[in-house]
């Protein structure tokens, strides 16, 4: 058996983490140029670490049945804006309020998850593009429901929430009622820094039900239906039955994170928070080193470290780097959406080698393909 | 060797499992809307006539806190709001001197349904109460 070189193995290892790496030297410099305090981005870093987490966590178990980048996970954060929406109706506050939330936000996710699964197996293989464009047809059902059923057909109560015409939600809703209530929930403050506790055990507790769950005969079955469709259906195992489970539970738990990001904001933007929950969080995946087909929870912490350190630092660094902060603003929406395209383009070029290297193995050759 | 439960049992399992998840959830649901439904009390400083049928007069000046929320400032005749969370509160009421200073201070337990519709609460009515 060949061992690999001291020089190949970095290199190999650069290959592999390229978009980590290229995301830590950018924030670095940013960081030189921005001029923040490192208590500041410490406690930046935190606070976008417990608001995140839960939402870029939700995406691991679709990647591990095989199905991609969960776009539909927008779903998922539409049903938690709904269950936050009768919650702020009936005025229930606190830890009891996110609770409710979570509960009214579970059926409907379920039956949000369970949709968009039997209809990602009818599109086996371009899960990706159909969950994003399922995600803007569901967009369009939800605007339709919470702009015209709420308040008439829904009964809404608080004519603060209510458009003035008697029907329909106000653009923003105010969270007050639950705004920092998992943050603070258990008080920590080290060296001025403030930590959300509570809410990073709550993580703690989603990343050891997500090690628990791969080693379950479900989790097992997922992984096999990930790693090749026909073999695991030979195997006797229903896959599309797998297929459409890790894409429910995605769902519910994208409901959660959305709780939880919201009680961390304090505002519901009715019309447009959920818009963007799918693509900040799959950007945070991607950049934290992770691939369409393989995720694990280290690159999920990574991902969001960096990817919302460049959210902290671009702006400033742009401030004094050429006198305009729009224009770090520019340059991070570039990069973060360019990671994106070169993830999934690296993606699909690693799939390519992998079947050229297959055929070639096939047919004897040694060197394979490239 | 025994034997092995039929499919219409292992059915007729599952239902009753899925049945008492979502009965205890629905439980759950309804414990966190009791427990978190939050009241905007409207609290009051009115002169007021006892059981006795005795005139009792507003008191001077009062600050009122529920449950260690904020505290409400209440001069004579005066009114203000103040929230309440869950079914059953502790109300601190700190009579003030006339520098603002508090003098004697009381607490009363109260449960949301002991209040009428619109939730108006009469704080002298509750200082003499909580005597």
């Amino acid at each position: 058996m060949k061992t690999m070189s001291g020089g190949n193995a970095v290199k190999l290892f650069c290959m592999r983490n390229a978009v980590p790496i290229v995301f830590l030297v950018v924030s670095a410099i940013g960081i030189y140029y921005s001029q923040f305090t490192a208590e500041y981005l410490i406690q930046e870093m935190l606070t976008r670490l417990a608001r995140n987490s839960f939402l870029v966590l939700s995406l691991l178990i679709p990647i591990m049945a095989g199905m991609g980048l969960n776009f539909g996970m927008v779903l998922g954060a539409m049903a938690g804006q709904i269950g936050l929406i009768f919650i702020s109706d009936w005025n229930v506050a606190g830890l009891y309020g996110m609770t409710l939330a979570a509960l009214i936000a579970t059926p409907i996710a379920i039956l949000f998850g369970w949709m968009c699964g039997v209809v990602l197996n009818k599109a086996r293989g371009r899960e990706m593009v159909t969950s994003y464009i399922l995600g803007f047809f569901m967009n369009g059902v939800y605007q339709l429901a919470v702009l015209y059923g709420f308040g008439s057909l829904v009964p809404i109560v608080n004519p603060e929430l209510v458009l003035s015409r008697g029907y329909g939600i106000r653009n923003v809703t105010n969270l007050d009622n639950i705004r920092g209530t998992l943050d603070n929930a258990i008080e920590v403050e080290i060296m001025g820094i403030h930590i959300p506790l509570a809410t990073f055990l709550l993580i703690a507790v989603f990343c050891l039900f997500i090690v628990w769950f791969r080693r379950t005969k479900l989790g097992q079955d997922m992984r096999a239906t990930g790693q090749d469709l026909a073999v695991a259906h030979s195997a006797g195992i229903p896959v599309m039955r797998t297929r459409i489970i890790s894409i429910v539970i995605s769902t519910v738990l994208a409901a959660y994170g959305q709780i939880i990001f919201l009680q961390n904001v304090g505002t519901l933007n009715t019309y447009n928070s959920h818009e963007q929950a799918g693509v900040f969080a799959i950007a945070s995946l991607l950049v934290g080193g992770a691939t369409v087909a393989r995720a694990s929870i280290l690159n999920v912490f990574t991902g969001v470290l960096l990817f919302h350190l460049m959210f902290v630092v671009s702006p400033m660094a742009g401030k004094y780097l050429v006198g305009d902060a729009q224009i770090g603003e520019y340059f991070r929406v570039f990069v973060c959406y360019a990671i994106i395209s070169l993830a999934l383009v690296l993606h699909a070029w690693r799939r390519h080698a992998d079947k050229e290297r297959a055929r070639a193995a096939l047919r004897g050759e040694s060197g394979g393909a490239a | 060797m025994s034997q092995l439960p039929s499919r219409r049992h292992v059915i007729l399992k599952h239902i009753l499992v899925n049945c008492i998840l979502i009965a205890l959830l629905i439980a759950l649901g309804v414990w966190c809307y009791t427990q978190g439904k939050t009241y905007k009390l409207s609290l009051g400083n009115y002169a007021f006539t006892g059981a006795d049928g005795q005139d009792y007069p507003a008191l001077e000046a009062v600050e009122v806190s529920i449950d260690g929320n904020e505290p409400v400032f209440l001069l004579e005749d005066d009114s203000g709001t103040g929230d309440a969370t869950g079914r059953r509160h502790t109300m601190l009421i700190e009579l003030l001197d006339e520098n603002d200073k508090p003098i004697e201070s009381r607490t009363i337990q109260f449960n949301i349904a002991d209040l009428n519709d619109k939730l108006d609460v009469n704080v002298a009515e509750l200082w003499l109460k909580a005597k």
